[in-house]
């Protein structure tokens, strides 16, 4: 039986369980399979102490509904159903919603029709020049370069990579840069420049950088000039250096010569759902890190996510100070820290669900696995709605 | 990765027919999938002579199955599995497209989140007429396949 890898947004669908053998997953989708039942939260617990779960969604509501600044953070890896409940009751209780993704701006411009994206299969078909930009997909998506974009034939691309340029621009000498025929090592926080300079050499300017030499960047500019169907892949490293308005200039104006797309490449298997969800209810997403650098949040429920391995130290500090709680499947530094630890069954293994893929193809995904005792988080998420 | 004409440029390019081969760039080939021999040559020289075993001899060693793949480097990406032409030419609707596959005449496969060799007797390497293909090595971001 075919199953959904949702180790990564790749949400690869030939995954197989043959035996004991997980069969064409990666490293990284067959390792979430394998060991979902290591490290598991084991029950509801208030201060580190077992409680009922009746309790825990109870003392939880209440911190809830008494927090004057609430968020509510996470949903990454969170199911379409719970990100929609989440959402509705971060609307309910006005709270600061953030799911720490770097790819925000873009799927922002992609949802209001501002910014040209196609899907994985459409690239697979067409596509001729593959630009990975500030990303390094060989090792956060491992199946990406092989199953959707730079090696396989398509309809129209029959020869697979022998017809297709694969261009890397990254700060650094990654996995990806080994498998592109072409890379661009640029500075960190100059994305910016280089787009503006590309534009310059769209315009049949002379283009002057401080980082690349004019040729250099007259040659990138024309293989992007001359491609049939290229697709930009924007990796977490461009959110922080180029502005959305930037990239949005920068595809109108690459457009206006050629035929370009533009995917995020979307972390968590559900990161590309959630903007969906916020775009459909019309809700703000807010930034967490700031607001609670200021001091503005005194409570926050987190789903499925570990914000202390994502923020810097002072920042982790004043969020163990105030007062959380955590729904997770696995025991992680935020749920060892948290006021109230709820656990869940695994989302894509013991709980199904919708997730949106990174291009935003829907996908049903069926449980793997029987859970044993927990329960669904979208379970959880309606009990709690119902307290609140 | 050598090729024939790192090798033909050692040789005395006078195409003389004593090595059993029609010309010198024919026997360079030869000397790289291993079905000629050196001394076949009678007009090398012997700096020249050293100069093409350095070139031949990481060929030696790979006479059936000399494929080494890293485990621990290994990400499972499964780039060398769709790249490879005689994984392409056996599922051509399945791994040529980027699927998983449950073909058995596949080389390569990815398993338990790392690739394994399965019928590697039909690489291009070691079924005659010997080709060095290398898209397997090239392709890898890990650098976790190796043929010595």
């Amino acid at each position: 039986m075919e199953l959904i890898c949702n180790g990564c947004s790749c949400l690869c669908d030939d995954v197989e369980i043959i035996g004991n053998e997980i069969a064409h997953a990666c490293r990284k989708g067959a390792e979430f399979i394998r060991r979902y039942k290591t490290n598991r939260l084991a029950s509801p617990t208030i201060n580190g102490e077992r409680v009922e779960l009746d309790y825990a969604v109870k003392s939880a509501a209440e911190i809830i509904k008494k927090a004057k600044n609430p968020a509510v953070l996470g949903m990454g890896s969170s199911m379409l159903d719970a990100q929609r409940s989440a959402v509705e009751l971060g609307e309910k209780i006005k709270a600061t919603v953030d799911d720490f993704s770097t790819h925000a701006g873009v799927c922002r411009g992609i949802l209001e029709r501002e910014i040209k994206t196609c899907t994985l299969d459409e690239v697979k078909d067409n596509a001729d020049v593959i630009v990975y930009w500030a990303s390094d997909a060989s090792n956060s998506h491992p199946r990406h370069l092989s199953r959707f974009t730079y090696l396989p034939r398509g309809k129209n691309r029959q020869k697979g990579f022998e017809e297709r340029d694969a261009i890397c621009i990254d700060v650094r000498e990654s996995s990806t840069i080994e498998v592109c025929r072409q890379f661009h090592i640029i500075p960190p926080m100059k994305d910016g420049e280089l787009m503006k300079c590309i534009m310059e050499a769209l315009d049949g300017k002379v283009p002057k950088s401080s980082f690349l030499g004019s040729k250099e960047i007259i040659e990138l500019s024309n293989k992007l000039k001359k491609a049939e169907y290229g697709v930009i892949f924007t990796g977490a490293g461009l959110d922080g250096s180029a502005r959305v308005n930037e990239l949005k200039e920068f595809m109108n104006k690459l457009n206006a010569v050629s035929n370009f797309h533009m995917i995020p490449m979307a972390e968590q298997c559900n990161t590309r759902g959630f903007s969906q969800v916020l775009h459909e209810r019309k809700y703000e997403r807010t930034s967490f890190k700031e607001a609670l650098a200021k001091g503005k949040i005194d409570a926050a429920l987190v789903l499925c996510f570990d914000p202390i391995s994502e923020m810097p130290l002072s920042l982790s500090r004043s969020l163990s100070k105030i007062q959380t709680v955590v729904i997770d499947s696995y025991k992680t530094p935020m749920t060892e820290l948290s006021k109230v630890a709820i656990p869940c069954a695994v989302n894509g293994i013991e709980a199904g669900g919708e997730v949106i893929r990174m291009d935003g193809v829907k996908f049903g995904i069926n449980k793997i696995y029987e859970k044993d005792g927990s329960i669904e988080e979208k379970e959880i998420m309606k009990m709690l709605m119902d307290l609140i | 990765m050598a090729n024939p004409f790192q090798i033909y440029q050692f040789l005395p390019k006078t195409n003389c027919k004593e090595c059993g081969e029609k010309t010198c760039m024919a026997f360079a080939v030869k000397l790289i999938s291993q079905e000629a021999k050196i001394e076949q040559c009678p007009y090398l020289e012997e700096d020249k002579k050293k100069e093409i075993e350095t070139i031949v001899k990481p060929f030696e060693g790979a006479e059936k199955t000399g494929l080494v793949i890293h485990d621990e480097l290994c990400t499972g990406c499964g780039n060398c599995v769709v790249a490879c032409p005689v994984n392409v030419a056996n599922d051509p609707h399945g791994v040529a497209t980027g699927r998983g596959s449950k073909n058995e005449k596949l080389i390569l496969q990815v398993k338990d989140g790392t690739v394994h060799a399965c019928d590697i007797e039909n690489c291009r390497r070691f079924v005659k007429p010997r080709v060095l293909c290398d898209v397997c090595v090239v392709l890898c971001p890990k650098k976790a396949i190796e043929f010595p």
